[in-house]
Parts: structure tokens; sequence; C-alpha cells
């Protein structure tokens, strides 16, 4: 029960820092209360995590301050019919919220990553710790949220999140579509898809993300680009994959260029503290996403995800995400609900009415985006929402109708089996780990959290269970584990040394084998250089120079 | 014989041969070994699901396998992961500790209670048992032990660093790192010297089991 209570007074002490710097009214002013209190809490957490102060009592006197923002004024109660739904669609997700940290990325990356630093009481990067050198808003506050010793506050913080997106969406239906049916269909649409569900009981950032777009849209929807520009720039500094909606809203609102400038540049300028810090690190302010200093490599390979990337696959896409999605296969990584198709065929409908047209042409830009990069379906959920709200502004004329709605609530509901495929699997499996207060720890971290010295540095090569591990840590996973493929070919000669020299004292490594396959851009001889190549020298080199100390069917860990 | 054993790859008379045909790596590094006295490898797929006799090399079956060490009630605790060294006058194992070092213990059959055979100054790890007597690994060196005289015998070898040594009929067989890879040294002065890594040695009476490249080799020793 800690766990909520914990998650609930952040949630609630940030809005309080954002209501404090927020000039919003109305029904939607606690959305940009919350997405400003973010964006604050984040560039408050940079300068803390700069001077080394990301400790658990920091964390609560600033959340203690936030708090008292509070005072200004209160805020308007949305609707009984925002929260209902909000509350009906995310409650399937608080299996997972209130169980322990499953997930790969909330273990590897959002975890992860709240971990290092909370040890570190201070930010990490570079490239010992790539994850760290990105823009760290939401992973800030994971790391207060971390310190308090309930790691399950973090999804709990998520699932508040997630859940205040979906009475965002039922009340935008009402103010912009003007259909609270619009709304709550939106919300249910978006719900009764599998990459949704998966997502909101775990800590992660994708549905944050899409909370700060639906901010941002909806404020310039209203021309309020003052609190559109903190929305966006909250989205873009938790997640750069809300670029491409967010230049769809900039670019569907009728803003005069220089506005349209000025917001771009003050959207920068928000940002421009990580970017910043990158660059005194001596890294590229975009790293860990690209600037790799020799040798060079790509962040992710794109190619390696959904039905592939010839000019006829491009047009077979919006069918094939949708409909040959499969939530257990690596190919798009999840299933949406099918009327999200519908969705799509409507949006050059939407073109045509002045009501849908700017939601039509920023879900347009962010589908755009979202198909130039890795096809997986959760980088489409900063869109989604207003994909889905786009949708639904193009059938609102006929939702007056009672047959059309109707038919909506059938087919929603209808078709929900199958945008929810896998779903059942998913939440026994929570429920099984939420009885056992514990997930199946591979072994290895065992083993490395009973017997390693406390005082131990482990390098992880190739494995993503940052979170898991009870030590101090370099190295990591991310896209097709570049951390360790870069650090061992930087260093193929002596990468052992190197990890000495790096602070490290043991390493835990997964048994790992590349599949010349999953790569189809890259010749054979390509292919080894990137792939096999790092993965045959470092068990060589832990052969010759390390000492194995145990050894499960998945990793091993070494003494350096 | 043992002259020409230092020799082995370079033109020995009987050299080595993988163990079966029908053997593949595996992505779990503990296999290719034995178990219950029969190797357990790994089929093209990668699982490691077949079972080999080491005198006929033929695939006695093909099935899921129990888990690799049998718990055994042991206090204090077997660490991790490392497997007990039994025989019908007690059993040693390595007991772990939070400052990551191991220490070696003995248990008679007898039910006098359990000693430390070796502290974790020497890091003593890797128990092996050729059925009479005790084997393991420590710094620099492997000690013989013998249960009933209560005796120790040392052989200077450094390794201990990847698995554990093989042991059978006063014979003990260890990895060793030469300058360019990993080769196997036996206490008898045969040496196998090959390219590429030789690893995880496993002696059953005349043959020297190794892993190579991932799969499973056999050299008959009395060739």
């Amino acid at each position: 029960m800690t766990a909520p209570l914990i998650a609930l007074w952040a949630a609630f002490s940030m809005m309080g820092a954002g209501h404090f710097i927020s000039d919003e009214e109305g029904p939607l002013a606690w959305l940009h209360a919350a997405v400003a209190g973010m964006m604050m809490w984040g560039l408050i957490g940079l300068m803390l995590g700069v001077a080394n102060l990301l400790s658990p009592s920091v964390f609560f006197a600033v959340t203690a301050v936030s708090a008292l923002g509070w005072g200004k004024a209160t805020l308007t109660v949305p609707s009984r019919w925002a929260v209902g739904t909000a509350l009906l669609v995310s409650m399937p997700a608080v299996l997972d919220a209130a169980g322990p940290l499953t997930g790969v990325d909330e273990l590897y990356l959002h975890g992860g990553l709240a971990q290092r630093m909370s040890l570190h009481e201070g930010l990490v990067g570079g490239l010992l710790h790539p994850n760290g050198s990105r823009p760290l808003t939401l992973q800030i506050i994971y790391t207060g949220l971390w310190s308090s010793g309930h790691p399950s506050s973090l999804s709990w913080f998520h699932w508040l999140l997630s859940g205040g997106l979906m009475v965002a969406v039922v009340q935008t239906g009402s103010l912009h579509l003007g259909s609270r049916v619009a709304g709550v269909a939106a919300a249910t649409l978006l719900a009764g898809s599998t990459t949704i569900q998966e997502s909101m009981g775990q800590a992660a950032s994708d549905l944050p993300t899409a909370l700060a777009v639906l901010a941002a849209m909806d404020a310039c929807n209203r021309r309020r680009i003052r609190s559109g520009i903190i929305a966006a720039a909250t989205a873009m500094s938790i997640k750069y994959t809300s670029a491409a909606p967010l230049a769809g809203i900039f670019l569907a609102v009728r803003l005069p260029i220089a506005v349209r400038l000025l917001a771009a540049g003050s959207v920068a300028m928000l940002i421009s503290p990580w970017w910043i810090r990158n660059s005194i690190e001596q890294l590229h302010p975009l790293f860990p996403f690209t600037g790799w200093p020799d040798p060079a490599m790509a962040f992710q390979a794109v190619e390696k995800w959904g039905a592939g990337r010839t000019a006829l696959d491009f047009i077979w896409l919006p069918y094939r995400s949708i409909f040959q999605a499969d939530p257990q296969t690596y190919a798009f990584h999840g299933r949406l609900h099918p009327l999200f198709f519908g969705c799509l065929v409507a949006l050059p409908l939407g073109l045509r009415s002045q009501r849908a047209r700017p939601w039509a042409v920023a879900a347009g830009v962010g589908c755009i985006g979202w198909a130039m990069g890795p096809h997986w379906l959760r980088y489409a959920i900063p869109t989604l929402p207003l994909l889905a709200l786009a949708g639904m502004a193009v059938i609102e004329p006929f939702l007056k109708r009672r047959i059309a709605r109707v038919a909506l609530v059938a087919l929603l509901f209808g078709l929900a089996p199958v945008g929810l495929a896998d779903m059942s699997r998913q939440l026994e499996g929570h429920f099984q780990y939420l009885i056992a207060d514990s997930t199946p720890t591979d072994e290895a971290l065992q083993f490395c959290n009973t017997h390693l010295p406390n005082d131990a540095t482990v390098a992880l090569m190739f494995t993503w269970e940052n979170a898991a591990l009870q030590r101090t840590q370099i190295l990591g996973s991310v896209e097709d584990h570049i951390p360790s493929r870069h650090f061992i070919l930087s260093h193929p000669d002596a990468p052992l040394a190197a990890l000495r020299k790096s602070g490290a004292t043991h390493v835990l490594i997964r048994n790992l084998e590349f599949r010349h396959s999953l790569y189809p851009t890259l010749d054979r001889k390509q292919f080894e250089a990137q792939y096999s190549r790092p993965v045959g020298l470092i068990n060589h080199h832990l052969l010759m120079g390390a000492d194995l100390l145990f050894s499960s069917s998945s990793h091993r860990v070494y003494r350096l | 014989m043992i002259a020409i054993a230092l020799l082995l790859g370079q033109g020995f008379a009987s050299p080595p041969v993988p163990v079966h045909g029908d053997i593949f790596p595996c992505a779990d590094h503990r296999i290719p070994r034995t178990h219950e006295g029969q190797f357990v490898a790994c089929n093209s797929a990668g699982q490691p699901i077949l079972r080999i006799d080491p005198s006929t090399r033929a695939i006695m079956q093909a099935t899921a396998l129990e888990p690799i060490t049998p718990p055994i009630d042991l206090i204090p605790p077997p660490m991790l992961g490392s497997a007990p060294a039994v025989t019908p006058h007690g059993v040693a194992w390595v007991v772990g500790s939070r400052d990551g070092r191991r220490s070696l213990w003995w248990r008679s059959s007898n039910g006098a209670a359990p000693i430390v055979l070796e502290t974790g100054r020497t890091d003593p790890h890797h128990p092996v048992t050729d059925g009479g007597h005790i084997a393991w690994v420590s710094h620099e060196r492997i000690t013989i032990y013998d249960p009933v005289s209560a005796t120790r015998k040392h052989i200077d070898a450094e390794t201990g660093f990847n698995a554990a040594p093989a042991f059978d009929r006063g014979v003990v067989c260890w990895e060793v790192r030469g300058p360019a890879d990993v080769d196997i040294a036996c206490s008898d002065g045969v040496r196998v010297r090959r390219d590429d890594h030789q690893t995880q040695p496993v002696l059953v009476g005349e043959h020297l089991f190794f892993r190579e490249r991932g799969v499973f080799w056999v050299w008959d020793r009395s060739s």
C-alpha cells in the first residue's frame, strides 16, 4: 500500500509545481499542471543530479516545496465521465503496477537508470552509461521514487499518468470535438489495444509522452502557445519519438510563421540543458541516439523490425501493422484495436472538416514519423491519442444518431478481443508475480546479489536486467546491445584491462549469438565485424584473463 | 606414448575426434557436460536434450533433462551454482561469503560435524572426486585429499578460471592458459595443445573428453 501512496504524493506535488507556473484555467488545467510540473522537476533534477544531490531527503524536500504550488488556486476537477472511463480502462493494469518490475524497458532503462542514479545520488552518462545521456525528465522522477525503497512506486506513478491520459482524452473529446461520446470512444479505442494495456502498468515513458503531446495539442488548438511550448518541450525531453506528432501539431494549427519559429526555438531552448550537458561531457548533443565515437555505430537497426521497408512494404504498412501484428513476436511488438485502421483511413476525410483537420494533420504527420523509424507499435503511442481523436472527429457528426452510437459501441467492444490479443496471458503472468511478490530472477543475478562484495562494480554485457542487480554497475544494454559492442570494439586487444580501468571488478555477461538473418541490410562481413566479432572477442578475453565464478543457462559471472 | 601425447594435434597417431556428429554448440555455456555418467549435449537447435553414452558414444536419449545439481542438505549451504563432490567417505562443497571469498567444507559420512578443508584466503573451489579422493583448485595449485588418511598432495597448476578439473583413477586433468589459447594438461604429463580453446576436461578411464568450439571432442589416451 505504501508504493501507490508514494506515487500519489509524487503526482500530487508534481502537479502543484506545475500549477504554480502554469497560467492555464478550465477543465484541462490539471493536465497542463501535470505536464509543466514534470518539465520543472526534470530541470530541477538535472541541476540536483549535476550537483550529486539526488538523495531521498532532497527528493522529499522537492516534493514538499512543490506541493505548496497548490496554494495558488484550486483546479477544476474532471468530470465523472472522464474519471470513471479512465478508472475503468486502466483497472486491468493495476495487476502489473502493483507487482514487481518485470518489463524489459523498466528493468534496463527506467528502473535501471533510477537504480544507478539513486546509488550515485547523481546523474550517470557517457559511454559507460549511455542510457543516462538522453534527456531524463521522467527518469529523474523515477529516481526519486526509487530512492523511497519501493520500486513499484515507479509503475504506480506511471499508471497514474496513464490514467491521466485517459481522462484527458475523454475531456478533449468534449472540449475540442464537442462530443463526450467521441472522447469516451477514443479512450476505449486506446484501451482496447494490447500495446496500450501492457504499457500502462509498467514504469515506461510512451504514455507520459503521449500525455504531454496531447497537452500540446490542446494548448495549440486553443492558441495557448506558452502552454503548447511547455508541453512540447516536456514531451521531447521524455522521448524523442514525440517529435513527429509535435511537428504535426505545429503544422496543423494555424499560426503565423514567426510564432511557429518562436515556438520551435523555445521548445529547443527548454530541452537544451540536456544537450548542453552532453556537449560538456564531450558527447554529441543527441547521444546515445547518434554520435557514437569510433568505431561509429548505428544506434538502431530499423530494418530489423516491422514487415519490410520497400515502397510496397510501406504501402501495406498501415494494414500490416494493425492486422498482422503479433504481440508475441518482435515484428511490430504489440497489437492495436482494429478500429485504428478505420482511423487511418478516415484521416483524409478529416482534412475536409475544420474541426477535424488539425487532429487529422497532427496524427497523419505522427504516423509518417513513426513509419520512418523502427515499426514498434509502442513508438506510435505518442501519436495514438491524436489518431483516435482524429478518427472520432471524422465520425462525430454521425454520433448524434443513436444507431451510429450503437454501431460504434458494438465495433469497439466486438473487436476488442482482437485488439487485446495476448492480454489474458499477460494478466495471468502479472497476477502470478503479484501473488509471489517476485519474478523468476535469473540465478546469475541471484548469485551477484548474494556473493559479490558490496563494493563490487559489475560490467553488464549484453544483458538487460540492470534494475535487478543490487551493485554498482556500468554498461548494460540498449538497442542491439550497442554499449557492450562499442566498448569491446573500442578496446579489441585488451577489453578486460579497459573494463578494470573503468572501475569494473566483475562482469555479468549474457550468452548471446546474433543472427545474421535479422540484419538483412548488412553483408556477412559487416555483420561479422559489428555483431559476431565483439561477442567472440569478449568471450576469448574472459576465458584468457578472468575467473568464471558462476554460470546459469543464460548468463555468466566473472571476476576480473 | 606421453611424448607423442605432448604433440597432440601436431601429428599425433590417433587425434581427437568429435564425440558425435549430431552434437552442436549450446547457448548454455555449461554444456556439454557430464551428468550421471552420461554426456549432456545439444541438438542442432542448441537445445540441451541429448544424452550420450561415453563408452559407446551413442545418443541414448533425446528428452528434457532434470536440473543440473541435485539439492543436497548441507550446512552451511553450498554456494549458488557450485557442485558438491560426493564420495562414500563424505562430501566436499564450496561455501561463498559476502566478501566474495570461497571456502571449502567437508562433512564426513561418519556423522562428524562439518569442517573447513581450506579457508577463503586461497580461494578454494571446484571440488571433484574420482570416487575415493577429493581434488580441488586453489591459488596456483590443485590439492588431492585422501579422506581416509586425511593426507593431502599438491600439484602446481594455475587453473580453476573456467571449469573444474577432471579427476579419475588418480589422474587429474585441468585447463591451462597458454600464450594464445586454453589447453588441457594432466597430472600424468599429457597435454592437449591444439588451435583454439580446449576446455572442460572430463576423464572416463582412458578417454579424455573436452570442449572445443562448443562441441565435445574425445581422445583415446590408450591409442
